[in-house]
């Protein structure tokens, strides 16, 4: 038996959970490009995670401070990437972390301690305290591969999540002209606070997950990389935009960016709209969008 | 049981007949099906009824006899046993309508008789069981079948050569949340099982009380070699049937640990049993068993790659986190129509740590009872039709035989491979 669109199916990867909606596909392609992104997901994955112990992250981390290490070409292109972002977003969007930063040992470090080397392919660290994190890139980078794949297989229709945080929209929902996607609230999950129509879009949302009017994880902050503090967390940033990696990159600095430069970094981005969320501790929300 | 509690039931067995899926029923489970299309209020005509005599009627036994008051399809014609405080309660339960023996064998020579149930102590399984075959009764046997593994062999043989029934009491098989936790699992919900953990802890001395010092062994032989392998024949058997089923293998190897270090009482059976059972194709079934600390209770715990089950709690856990909610309400609005903005967007969803994964329940309703009244009424069915399914009593002498190894692997402290001899197909 034939099963009837949508095609719908799921997995676990990066941390978190993938979701894809193939609105107009049968079983049978569908199940062809999701294990195709499957796969290409956990090569990612592998590559990227700095939490995984073989990674290959994991191996420039632990050696990238003492000598050149040898990487393909995709490593160049994505530390590239994540250094053409730091400069557009004004510093506000950076790789690097100090793992050993402490409360007083806001020492900051930089993208641009990053040396990439084309010619030999290899990455060296300028300041031995640095680790790369590639949290805020990963899911955009793996959603730009999955967009590849989308098109491919010639797939027009299709919503994917991944994590909920990012989010692509391609083509549109089978009774509509585009995707209809709501922002939830931070503490009320199924309750839309702002809704985007997207159509070939990505949205992505920075900020961090709460349940019952309570943050879920305090200790989790995302870090200010101009001033090393942690930002207030009761906020969220969301961003509508073409491609997936400005979608992310974009929401990421915007989150953690200082107002005064929030202008200066979206000048960077045409044809981004950027809403932002506040919260007070009752949940009570206003929204605002970012110009 | 009054009426409204017979339709409940009825409907409960309809509905778990219904999610068990009727290619399942039509095979294995034909009693299931009948039960659920039964008429509680019919008036059966003795031709209808199958004629039990029940010997033993301890703690089991007398459960057993209220059990079968519940089903209008059994008529017990006797009782049997040669404690004089049984024999009496045994009677009692029958409100005296039942012919009352002390003696197994004239129980036996009874014509207008059917089938027996054999719920005595361990050692005294296999001869009546036997006997009991050869005078053309079915029978329903406790578990486990006997207290040496030729024994259960030659219960197996009798009961092949006879071709009259021999179902053993492993309740868990006729119990509908187990039933659909194997369909799940055959059907890869879990992905292979690696590994099954089983345990089952109580915190008491696991005694009766006992009139007069001779008649100690006499109650308490579940604590004597002589009778019992104690919390291996007792316990361990039925969940080492669940781990079977489960995998569909049967170990072939176990090795085990066990000791008396807590009921210090004169009793001869370990009260704390601990054991790791091997498999053909390498999956491990780790067991254990004490009666000094009940905190942990008991689980049948089966692992893969893809989810894990906890068939006593009736619950599966998915190694892949639930679809997003949003995706769901997504799906549900594509297939209706619908064009509406979903919720979907928000900060990065993290999976729960192991403990705040709650699971799903196997089937939205669980049983009242352990199983029991269903495997009465499943042996009826047969019985009526003279036909079992084969695999049952395969299943039951593997379960019978890893308990009977494993004790001796814990005895002889070795690890214990099971010979061919013992082998049946």
């Amino acid at each position: 038996m034939i099963k009837e669109p949508p095609y719908h199916n799921h997995f676990a990867g990066m941390g978190t959970r993938f979701d894809l909606v193939l609105p107009d596909t049968y079983r049978s392609n569908g199940d062809e490009v999701f294990r195709q992104i499957k796969v290409e997901i956990d090569r990612l994955e592998k590559k990227l995670s700095r939490f995984l112990p073989d990674s290959e992250l994991t191996y420039i981390n632990q050696f990238g401070a003492l000598s050149p290490v040898k990487v393909d070409q995709e490593w160049i292109t994505i530390l590239e990437t994540c250094r053409k972002y730091y400069i557009s977003t004004y510093s506000c969007f950076d790789v690097t972390l100090q793992p050993d930063f402490g409360k007083d040992q806001n020492k900051l470090s930089g993208a641009d301690n990053i040396i990439i080397d084309k010619n030999d392919e290899t990455v060296h660290f300028a300041d031995p305290g640095i680790k790369i994190d590639l949290g805020g890139f990963g899911k955009g980078y793996a959603m730009e591969r999955v967009s590849d794949i989308l098109r491919l297989h010639d797939i027009k229709n299709a919503l994917v999540s991944f994590g909920e945080s990012s989010i692509l929209a391609l083509g549109k929902h089978p009774c509509g002209n585009h995707w209809k996607i709501g922002v939830q609230h931070l503490f009320r999950p199924g309750e839309n606070i702002f809704v985007f129509d997207l159509k070939d879009e990505n949205m992505s949302t920075s900020g961090m997950p709460g349940k019952n009017g309570k943050l879920r994880y305090r200790n989790h902050a995302l870090i200010n990389p101009v001033n090393g503090h942690p930002v207030n967390m009761l906020r969220t940033i969301s961003v509508k935009s073409r491609k997936a990696l400005d979608t992310e990159v974009l929401s990421t600095a915007l989150y953690v960016s200082p107002p005064d430069k929030r202008k200066k970094i979206l000048s960077g981005f045409p044809g981004s709209e950027v809403i932002e969320a506040v919260y007070t501790d009752e949940g009570k929300v206003s929204i605002l969008a970012i110009k | 049981m009054n009426k409204s509690e017979k339709q409940s039931r009825r409907e409960f067995i309809r509905n778990a007949s219904l999610i068990t899926g009727t290619s399942v029923i039509a095979s294995s489970l034909p009693w299931m099906n009948a039960l659920a299309n039964e008429n509680p209020d019919k008036k059966l005509s003795p031709s209808d009824k199958v004629r039990i005599g029940i010997i033993g009627v301890g703690s089991r036994g007398s459960l057993l006899l209220l059990h079968m008051k519940n089903i209008p399809a059994i008529e017990v014609t006797a009782v049997c046993d040669n404690y004089p405080t049984h024999f009496a309660r045994a009677k009692q339960i029958t409100d005296n309508r039942a012919k009352a023996f002390v003696d197994y064998r004239k129980l036996l020579e009874m014509n207008d008789m059917d089938a027996v149930i054999i719920a005595t102590p361990l050692h005294e399984h296999a001869h009546i069981t036997i006997d009991a075959l050869q005078s053309g009764k079915h029978v329903l046997c406790e578990k486990s079948m006997a207290r040496i593994p030729e024994d259960c062999l030659a219960m197996v043989n009798m009961h092949r050569e006879t071709g009259n029934i021999l179902q053993i009491g492993h309740q868990r098989m006729f119990n509908p949340k187990y039933i659909k936790a194997m369909e799940f699992i055959k059907a890869g919900k879990l992905g292979n099982i690696t590994q099954m953990r089983a345990f089952w802890h109580r915190n008491n001395d696991w005694r009766r009380a006992v009139p007069a010092p001779e008649l100690e062994k006499k109650i308490n032989w579940r604590l004597y070699k002589e009778f019992s392998c104690g919390l291996m024949t007792e316990l361990a058997s039925h969940q080492i049937q669940v781990a079977n089923w489960a995998l569909g293998e049967f170990p072939d190897k176990v090795m085990g640990a066990g000791s008396i270090n807590y009921w210090k009482d004169g009793r001869e059976v370990h009260d704390n049993v601990n054991l790791v059972y091997t498999y053909p194709g390498g999956t491990q079934l780790i067991y254990d068993s004490c009666i000094s600390n009940k905190h942990y209770g008991f689980e049948e715990q089966i692992m893969g790659p893809k989810g894990t089950m906890e068939l006593e709690a009736g619950k599966i856990y998915s190694e892949t986190p639930p679809p997003a909610p949003g995706i769901l309400h997504l799906i549900n609005n594509i297939e209706h129509k619908i064009f509406d903005a979903i919720p979907l967007g928000g900060a990065s969803w993290i999976p729960d740590t192991p403990s705040k994964n709650k699971g799903e329940y196997i089937l939205a309703e669980d049983l009242e009872d352990d199983g029991t009244q269903l495997e009465l009424e499943a042996f009826v069915y047969s019985v009526k039709n003279n036909k079992i399914d084969p695999d049952h009593i395969i299943q039951a002498y593997y379960a019978s035989i890893a308990a009977l190894l494993g004790f001796m692997a814990i005895e002889e402290e070795r690890v214990i491979t099971i010979p061919e001899e013992l082998k049946i197909v």
